[in-house]
């Protein structure tokens, strides 16, 4: 997922989106190793240190990843669980972000 | 096996002293190790030999080789289970026999009349239900569908006097329900599926799944949810963690489910640096919230 999600945050510089994690590593300092070595500069919510955490449990993440994306009004328009391949990501991301766009 | 396991424990104990003296030994036969010596060493010749039995499944070429293995290398917790309890009922009044039954619950998966899990639950109830060590039994009931576990739960819940054990059982029951309510959702939406359940869940499981329904079932979660919420809320898990805070997290989660075309609701928390945000500062932005873990 990671070279993905980096060009995918680097495409999107200047644009209506922002890529945000929540973290369900147990270890805060082997994660800040990761971090620094795949080069992840997006933000992270820390799940409190493990799968079990207060973010994942409130969402009903029962599958690691599990993504959502959320149009600029805060409403949920999607749902991944595992993987859908950036394609598929980056298609609807795009026709949320002209949404977003539309609107200003 | 056993005295390898047991061998390298005594050494390493036996280290820092033989340093000081400044002339090594030779590691003596191992001194008879006290009750949670050997609960110890049981748990950690349990993972080695799991871990080892993984590290040759995963390196089997053929299926074959990997039914072979299963057959003869399988590090089957119920033969472990047997010695766990051997070692529960020779020091009952330990605290290592209360943390030896709970390991033989949480991990030996037979319901053989006479075997070691119900000689296991039977003593838990018997002896140890009042107990400050047994608040993994009921993270463990929770998760379990045996006739009895909520019973248990209920009994814990009730008669042991510590706030922290009875809020562990009370999320115990809660979990325990919302994963009935999960079942019921599938047998609504798969119908025909609800029978094959029975060995599991026994008849009377599914019976009252299906009359209880999704909501009912979570109806009840709730419930119990708020109890630990107003009873309990100082209570915490092993780790330090707040139950009650956990309770309301839940609550939340079944009262207002998270769902495509819903509003997301708000996370406020702090980010891998410790430095607080939120969801919200990112209104008027596309999110791709990603939920991932490097493992």
């Amino acid at each position: 997922m990671y070279p993905h999600e980096r060009s995918l945050v680097k495409k999107m510089e200047g644009k209506p989106f922002a890529l945000v994690g929540v973290n369900s590593d147990r270890d805060r300092a082997a994660l800040k190793k990761v971090l620094e070595k795949e080069n992840i500069t997006w933000r992270s919510f820390w799940n409190g240190g493990g799968s079990e955490g207060p973010i994942s449990t409130r969402w009903a993440v029962r599958a690691w990843p599990t993504l959502y994306l959320i149009d600029h009004k805060g409403v949920i328009r999607k749902k991944w669980v595992g993987n859908p391949g950036g394609k598929v990501m980056d298609q609807e991301i795009d026709r949320l972000v002209q949404e977003a766009q539309a609107r200003k | 096996m056993r005295r390898t396991v047991g061998g390298a424990l005594a050494l390493l104990v036996l280290l820092p002293a033989a340093r000081a003296l400044d002339e090594p030994k030779p590691a003596a036969a191992p001194a008879a190790q006290d009750a949670a010596g050997q609960y110890k060493a049981l748990v950690a010749e349990y993972k080695k030999a799991t871990d080892d039995f993984m590290k040759e499944y995963r390196e089997a070429k053929t299926q074959e080789d990997r039914q072979k293995l299963i057959k003869e290398k399988y590090p089957n917790p119920d033969k472990f289970a047997e010695r766990f309890l051997k070692l529960a009922q020779e020091h009952p009044k330990d605290a290592a026999a209360v943390e030896a039954l709970v390991w033989i619950v949480s991990n030996s998966r037979s319901a053989a009349k006479g075997g070691p899990r119900e000689k296991a639950m039977g003593l838990l109830k018997r002896e140890y239900l009042t107990s400050d060590k047994i608040a993994p039994l009921c993270e463990s009931l929770g998760r379990s569908f045996d006739k009895d576990s909520r019973t248990v739960l209920e009994t814990v819940l009730d008669k042991n006097p510590n706030a922290n054990v009875k809020a562990a059982a009370c999320l115990a029951l809660a979990t325990n329900l919302q994963y009935r309510a999960r079942f019921a959702k599938q047998f609504k939406e798969r119908p025909g599926t609800a029978k094959s359940y029975e060995g599991m869940l026994g008849k009377e499981g599914v019976e009252e799944i299906e009359k209880k329904g999704e909501e009912g079932l979570n109806k009840e979660a709730v419930k119990y949810l708020e109890r630990v919420v107003k009873d309990f809320p100082d209570a915490r898990d092993a780790e330090g963690k707040s139950l009650a805070k956990a309770a309301k997290n839940t609550i939340d989660g079944i009262l207002h489910p998270i769902e495509v075309g819903k509003a997301a609701p708000e996370i406020e928390g702090e980010d891998t640096d410790g430095k607080a945000f939120k969801l919200s500062d990112y209104r008027g932005k596309v999110v791709l919230l990603d939920f991932w873990g490097n493992w």
